[in-house]
């Protein structure tokens, strides 16, 4: 994975989960929907946004496989 | 909704800090500072990651995903006053991942601490009991129904202390540096834990503060009712300073008697859910 995958993911993780959680308070979205749409996009938003900073500029994979 | 998670992740680690700072001040020790858990997660973020050669990568990768995501839905499940047998369920997920994380390795350390948390199943019996305890007061598993109860009849913690003290043994042997941290033993090295290095162990350090967040807040909503959220706060905190106070002064019980204690003490409340179904009917 390249870091600016990881950033891309990590990024539309995080503002899927904001924007079902500004539609369910809106009264759009029903608050279980956003909830689950939550419980899946927070791991996602957590790992790939780390993966990002963590990851050096290069065009190298990461995390890196080996030991 | 990502704000309570993120709410719940800087509260879970901040009790993480305090907690090994009560540790240590009880121990005559000067400790971390309280934000220690917060710079650890941040500090393992940036750390080499890698996937080891003999790990299963799937797993390897994805039980950090499951870890978090079993308790962020875990947390939403006690904000909207949901059943305490999902909950329940959730605690049994929470198994499977440390299994899980163990196995999917390939390291002998990681295998033994995989190993030791089927053993330490015994910690989920007192659960199931106080979940039968607290059904035979409130005719209802809904924690909405609990706490409504609650504010009618008075706290569960004092109506049916046992279960109290078996849901705080069931937090106690979840809690880091504990009598029943079996599975993260020094002499395992990190336990099941070992291989996940940099943003894994960081996703772990995420889902762990999650875990101790929704245990505390759990304890606090079915024992002693719904209150404003300083106020929750602040009995989460007292609860955690006194399993950090237990945590200090006990040792670390060996795998065969953490199993006995838990088991002695799901006997003794299937014992007082008999006498309950006795008196109570």
């Amino acid at each position: 994975m390249k870091k600016q995958t990881a950033l891309i993911v990590g990024l539309a993780a995080g503002l899927v989960a904001a924007a079902t959680g500004l539609l369910a308070a809106l009264g759009y979205l029903p608050a279980l929907v956003a909830e689950l749409i939550a419980v899946v996009a927070f791991p996602a938003f957590v790992i790939f946004i780390a993966l990002w900073w963590n990851a050096k500029p290069g065009e190298e994979d990461i995390p890196f496989i080996g030991y | 909704m990502i704000e309570y998670l993120l709410f719940a992740t800087f509260i879970g680690l901040l009790f993480h800090g305090i907690h090994r700072k009560v540790i240590a001040r009880i121990q005559g020790r000067p400790g971390p500072p309280i934000w220690q858990e917060i710079l650890h997660t941040l500090k393992f973020s940036f750390k080499e990651t890698w996937i080891p050669k003999t790990a299963s990568q799937t797993l390897f990768v994805g039980i950090v995903f499951v870890a978090i995501a079993i308790w962020s839905g875990a947390l939403f499940i006690l904000l909207t006053g949901g059943s305490i047998l999902i909950l329940f369920g959730i605690y049994l997920l929470h198994k499977i991942v440390e299994h899980g994380m163990g196995l999917s390795t390939g390291s002998p350390y990681t295998k033994f601490g995989a190993i030791r948390s089927v053993i330490s199943a015994a910690s989920e019996l007192p659960l199931l009991v106080t979940v039968v305890a607290i059904y035979f007061f409130t005719r209802s598993l809904a924690i909405a129904d609990i706490t409504a109860y609650q504010e009618v009849h008075g706290p569960l913690l004092i109506i049916a202390f046992p279960a109290a003290v078996a849901m705080y043994l069931v937090i106690l042997s979840k809690m880091h540096y504990g009598p029943f941290s079996i599975i993260e033993a020094k002499e395992i090295v990190s336990g099941n834990m070992t291989e996940h290095f940099g943003v894994w162990r960081a996703g772990l350090e995420v889902a762990y503060a999650l875990k101790t967040y929704v245990l505390l807040y759990a304890f606090v909503l079915i024992f002693i009712g719904s209150l404003p959220l300083a106020l929750t706060l602040l009995l989460m905190l007292l609860v955690l300073v006194s399993l950090s106070f237990v945590c200090a002064i006990t040792p670390m019980l060996s795998p065969y008697d953490t199993v006995t204690v838990q088991s002695l003490v799901t006997g003794a409340l299937v014992i007082y859910i008999v006498i309950l179904g006795v008196i109570v009917g």
